[in-house]
């Protein structure tokens, strides 16, 4: 009887959980948080792989951190995403990192506004976001709309 | 108010129930605490994963959301009278975590339920867990409120 019941919780539980797999659009990202994906920086406005320029510079001052093992960057003008991922014992030290590396990037690369996280979500959607512009899937105006909406994210507390 | 001495009779018994008193296996419940204790963080951790994969919960928004499912679990294996037994094997592992606060609503609302859905289930349902609650909620207050005084000072 309560080996039934335990299997009948549990069925309803995978369902449960089933019913939201096809909300993911994209299906790199969605391994993202488990493998290194280390992207090419993208920009929203050329929309094609960046030239060597201020994103790969960026790119290479960040990974540069010892704290950090993976860069996403994504380009909207004068605005640049910068999420990264923190080595797991690391994570300790990630509001000093964050911090750190903003003050660094800034100090840099001047006229540049650097939105900068090392959260999970944020580090998601860059990865997704970028993948789309660098197979040219999204067009400008969407993309700009999905970067914005990364942006209120960061902003978000409870 | 001076300790009554205690007769060679007590003493001695004292001595023969020291003898005959099972000893607690502390480093065996220690570990069933922490291994059980640890289950359910895993659980926690899965669930506020998917909350950051297939909702818009970032990292610091996901413990909303994962405490309430955590606690609704809780209340679900209470409910089912799995998680008393979980409970007698770990102790403080299945009692510590955000679960054994939901644990403690619903047993209690069990408990009372013969005696009416006001009366009973209502007045009784946040005995055990009322202090917990009164407590974040006072302790949050008081936080907020040096946060607010530091922020004033400090500009």
């Amino acid at each position: 009887m309560m080996r039934r019941l335990c299997l009948q919780l549990l069925f309803t539980f995978t369902l449960f959980l089933s019913g939201c797999a096809s909300n993911g659009d994209g299906k790199t990202e969605r391994f993202a948080l488990l493998k290194e994906t280390n992207p090419k920086p993208m920009d929203i406005i050329d929309a094609t792989d960046s030239k060597i320029g201020d994103e790969e510079a960026v790119k290479k001052e960040v990974i540069k951190n010892d704290h950090i093992y993976d860069v996403v960057i994504v380009k909207n003008g004068k605005e640049m995403l910068v999420a990264y991922k923190i080595k797991h014992m690391h994570r300790f030290q990630m509001k000093q990192v964050e911090k750190k590396l903003t003050k660094d990037l800034n100090k840099k690369f001047e006229g540049i506004h650097f939105i900068v996280s090392s959260d999970y979500k944020i580090f998601l959607e860059a990865v997704r976001l970028n993948k789309l512009l660098r197979e040219n899937e999204i067009p400008r105006e969407e993309a700009k709309k999905e970067f914005k909406q990364i942006v209120e994210l960061k902003e978000e507390k409870t | 108010m001076q300790k009554q001495q205690k007769t060679i009779e007590q003493k001695n018994y004292e001595k023969l129930q020291g003898k005959h008193e099972l000893k607690r296996p502390i480093a065996k419940n220690c570990l069933k605490a922490f291994l059980v204790g640890g289950l359910f963080c895993t659980v926690g951790q899965a669930i506020s994963y998917f909350y950051i994969y297939f909702f818009n919960f970032t990292e610091q928004t996901v413990g909303n959301p994962t405490s309430a499912t955590m606690v609704f679990i809780a209340l679900l294996l209470t409910g089912f009278g799995i998680y008393d037994r979980i409970g007698q094997f770990a102790g403080a592992g299945s009692a510590v975590p955000v679960t054994g606060f939901g644990n403690a609503i619903i047993s209690a609302a069990i408990e009372h339920r013969t005696e009416g859905f006001v009366l009973g289930v209502g007045s009784n349902m946040f005995k055990l867990a009322g202090s917990v609650i009164v407590f974040g909620v006072f302790s949050a207050f008081v936080v907020a409120l040096i946060k607010t005084l530091f922020g004033m000072l400090g500009g």
